[in-house]
């Protein structure tokens, strides 16, 4: 049995036709499929109708102007870093165009070079001199060593904890600017 | 748009954000409840909600004046919740869990017994909406909760109206197949049979 139009006929809203009513009325008598159809959709229908508008726990317009605050807080400091970060690039490329122009690039990237060269011959030293007065005393060395471990564990905790907040803050920034 | 709307809307547009306050008190019942409908949870309704009014307050400038403040700002909660859905597949629950873990206090009403038929109607509505399609939900809410004609639909979802009309269409067949099932057809032909001995 075709139940194509009727279907339509029965979830439709719109009006149907006095040849169309007479047909669906026919059609009813003899299909159960349909009349279910009509008898849960009027049903569904109503419940739609009939159904409570929610509304928010009171105080909605204060959480809301709370919100529109740190919000609009979150929002300039987000601009502030903006523009400052525009500025700083704004400064290296023009000192990178200036040396450039002046042919000062290749200069300076030698010169850093060589800076890097000497900071590194310099800490090699350094570390060879430690390692040369270590060598004198046992105590010292073990001394050393566990200074040198709990400064070390120290510097991982700390960094750890900025990390972690650092995350902290950025997980909360992502909740105010989840709108994009 | 009543008088005092159009003034708010007016002063919210200069930028007074006292103004756009007294747009959200006003508003606040109907994108709550397009909220709760389409998400189905009160504080994620809640969130949505300020989450509406934050985008609106963000886009007031793109809005035009001419389209009803209310269809707009429904526009917005629409599309959020719709992609809110669409980033976390909500969990079906099972009616009669949701009816226990729901603290749902009826209105005053005239015996329990009709309170809580009222209100496994109304969870039965929301346990069917949250099984259906996000689009298809958002278009029945509209249509049923806000009673929006299907051109104000088209306008608010930006749809063609033949895409309304099918999705309208399915959403019905949807809401007529879940009442049809033998748990709610004997809730159904109960209360039909009630009604008929009184």
């Amino acid at each position: 049995m075709k139940h194509k139009p009727f279907e339509s006929w029965i979830l439709s809203d719109s009006p149907i036709s006095k040849t169309e009513q007479q047909q669906l009325r026919e059609h009813l008598k003899v299909c159960p499929q349909c009349l279910r159809l009509q008898t849960t959709w009027l049903e569904s229908r109503n419940q739609l109708k009939s159904a409570k508008i929610y509304s928010p726990q009171p105080g909605f317009s204060q959480r809301w102007q709370i919100m529109f605050s740190k919000r609009r807080e979150l929002e300039k400091t987000r601009q502030v870093r903006q523009t400052l970060f525009i500025l700083v690039l704004l400064m290296i490329m023009a000192s990178l165009f200036y040396m450039i122009q002046n042919n000062l690039l290749a200069a300076w990237i030698v010169s850093a070079i060589s800076l890097f060269a000497s900071l590194f011959i310099n800490i090699t030293k350094i570390i060879a001199g430690i390692n040369e007065l270590l060598s004198t005393s046992p105590a010292l060395f073990y001394g050393f060593g566990f200074f040198s471990l709990g400064a070390a564990a120290a510097l991982l905790a700390t960094s750890a904890f900025i990390l972690w907040n650092l995350l902290k803050k950025g997980k909360q920034e992502d909740e105010y600017n989840a709108e994009d | 748009m009543s008088h005092t709307e159009a003034e708010c809307l007016q002063n919210a547009l200069k930028g007074d954000e006292n103004a756009f306050t007294a747009l959200v008190e006003m508003h606040q019942t109907h994108v709550y409840n397009l909220c709760y409908r389409m998400l189905g949870s009160p504080q994620e309704a809640e969130d949505a909600a300020q989450e509406t009014f934050w985008r609106a307050y963000r886009n007031l400038q793109k809005y035009d004046t001419t389209r009803p403040f209310t269809t707009w700002l429904l526009s917005i909660a629409a599309h959020y919740c719709i992609d809110q859905q669409r980033r976390r597949h909500l969990p079906t629950i099972e009616l009669d869990e949701l009816l226990d873990m729901e603290n749902f206090t009826p209105d005053p009403g005239p015996s329990p017994e009709k309170d809580l038929a009222e209100k496994e109607d109304i969870e039965a509505v929301q346990q069917q909406l949250t099984n259906l399609n996000p689009n298809d939900r958002a278009v029945l809410v509209l249509r049923y909760f806000h009673e929006f004609s299907e051109d104000e639909i088209c306008h608010t979802l930006s749809l063609s109206k033949s895409a309304v009309k099918s999705r309208l269409h399915r959403a019905r067949l949807h809401m007529a197949e879940q009442l049809n099932t033998p748990k709610n057809r004997i809730k159904v032909e109960g209360r039909h049979n009630e009604t008929q001995t009184v």
